[in-house]
């Protein structure tokens, strides 16, 4: 038997794989000194690399700064500047 | 002082001079008989001084030195003479372990030892009668493991040196950045620095070692300062089952020796320690006709396998190795030794047979909970520069 065509899709079943998830990040100018993992702040080494994304200004806009940042325990964690609401999330690039 | 390093500077030469003891004090080099080219692998000082360096063909070597012996690799040789040094250190102190990135290095805590042997000296002198003499073990004592390593470096030939702790940072101050667990490019990157020894990268703020050479340099740092908290750690004695087999005579054929191998496999799943078990490690060893020379892979397998697949996966293997000359005995080590389980196979390898019960598993959990529970990953839009635009998790509902 043939679907109905005009059956709606299923997009709530559709779940977005590695979404940003707030965190708590110290800044100085926008520039990250410290992170928050766990309830332990985690002071930043070096800022290895930062790179800024923007796309998508025809509807709602993203406008976002990413930093790879090496923490003193020397772990690594890719952390973005919502430049839109001035939020901080971690994310895998 | 608690922690011991004991090295053994080239270790595969000097257990070559264990039967031909004659040799010692020869310019000795240690070559790799497989490549076109023949390197250097190692060399004694007595070929140091002569100018031969671990890199050079063997051609420049014998031009520089023709009085240079070369040895070829013993690895079965090297295992047994490493596991009995290790079996003797374990009479002495509880912990032992083995250095994973040097052969004959081992580091030994003797922390509450002292009042057995009276001081820690007598201690440490009760390690190093553990080798032979013409290995020539050196000995370091300190408090860290790091800190030993290095006393063992600048220690004579069958002698300890011993760093009291308030002396430490003087000691290591001196020593050469060479010492560092670093790769060779990042030690020749420092000596370009102006860095040639631990105290001027001690000197360096720490943050800027740590942006410029990230967590190795942080590590590196730490080390230079003395700051080593790594603890002795013994390795699990691993259960293995070793099987023998001396060939008839030397034997070339592959398939002579596959049949020899099913024959051990056979009598190793025999014993009492594998019966009903499965196993996950094999070690092959071989031993080659002529002069020392043998032969040894480790082979780890995706999944725990009974005799059968074994004997499969080994005759597979031996099909792709490449041996040096005619085999004369040949030895088994199988490891990581499990009970039975049963095996999970592989979701896209699910035959249509396979389908079936697992449709009927995702209808009865959608009666039970009116949605599917099971998901897979599909490629959204892997190109986008937004990350979790990429890939999503979607439905399995067949």
């Amino acid at each position: 038997m043939v679907a109905h065509s005009r059956t709606p899709s299923r997009a709530d079943h559709l779940r977005p794989l590695n979404a940003p998830q707030p965190i708590t990040v110290v800044a100085d100018h926008a520039m990250p000194i410290a992170v928050v993992i766990n309830h332990h702040r985690h002071g930043v080494d070096a800022v290895q690399d930062m790179w800024i994304v923007q796309d998508e200004w025809w509807r709602q806009p993203i406008n976002r700064q990413y930093f790879i940042l090496l923490l003193d325990d020397g772990s690594r964690r890719t952390v973005f500047l919502d430049r839109e609401d001035s939020a901080w999330y971690a994310q895998d690039y | 002082m608690s922690i011991v390093c004991l090295r053994v500077p080239g270790f595969a030469l000097r257990i070559a001079l264990l039967d031909q003891p004659h040799l010692d004090g020869h310019p000795l080099v240690l070559s790799n008989p497989r490549s076109g080219r023949a390197q250097v692998l190692d060399a004694t000082p007595e070929a140091l001084e002569k100018g031969i360096r671990p890199g050079m063909t063997v051609k420049e070597a014998t031009a520089l030195c023709p009085a240079a012996i070369v040895l070829m690799p013993d690895p079965v040789r090297e295992t047994t003479i490493a596991q009995q040094i290790r079996d003797r250190l374990d009479r002495v102190s509880p912990l032992v372990e083995p250095d994973d990135q040097e052969q004959g290095c081992w580091y030994i805590d003797l922390n509450g030892l002292e009042r057995y042997y009276g001081s820690y000296a007598n201690a440490a002198r009760r390690l190093i009668e553990c080798i032979h003499p013409i290995l020539r073990v050196r000995a370091g004592a300190a408090s860290t493991k790091f800190t030993a390593r290095v006393a063992a470096g600048i220690a004579g030939a069958g002698a300890l040196h011993t760093v009291a702790a308030d002396e430490e940072a003087v000691f290591l101050a001196d020593a050469a950045i060479s010492w560092l667990p670093l790769p060779p490019e990042t030690i020749r990157e420092l000596d370009r620095l102006g860095i040639p020894t631990l105290g001027a990268l001690a000197r360096l703020p720490g943050r800027k070692v740590a942006a410029r050479f990230g967590p190795a340099g942080r590590r590196a740092w730490d080390l230079a300062h003395g700051r080593d908290d790594r603890p002795v750690v013994s390795p699990p004695r691993i259960q293995s089952v070793v099987e023998h087999l001396v060939m008839p005579s030397p034997v070339v054929s592959r398939e002579m020796l596959v049949v020899g191998l099913r024959q051990m496999v056979t009598r190793a799943f025999s014993k009492p320690a594998l019966k009903g078990r499965q196993a996950r490690q094999v070690t092959l060893r071989a031993i080659i006709e002529g002069e020392r020379r043998s032969w040894e892979r480790t082979v780890t397998l995706n999944e725990p396998c009974g005799p059968e697949r074994l004997a499969r996966a080994l005759d597979l293997r031996l099909h792709t190795i490449e041996l040096n000359g005619p085999v004369e005995s040949l030895t088994l080590e199988l490891s990581g030794i499990v009970d039975e389980s049963a095996r999970q196979e592989a979701f896209p390898l699910m035959g249509p047979r396979a389908t079936a019960p697992l449709t009927e598993a995702i209808h009865q959990l959608k009666q039970r909970y009116g949605l599917s529970p099971m998901y897979h990953v599909v490629e959204v839009e892997p190109w986008s520069r937004i990350p979790e635009r990429r890939h999503a998790l979607i439905t399995y509902d067949p």
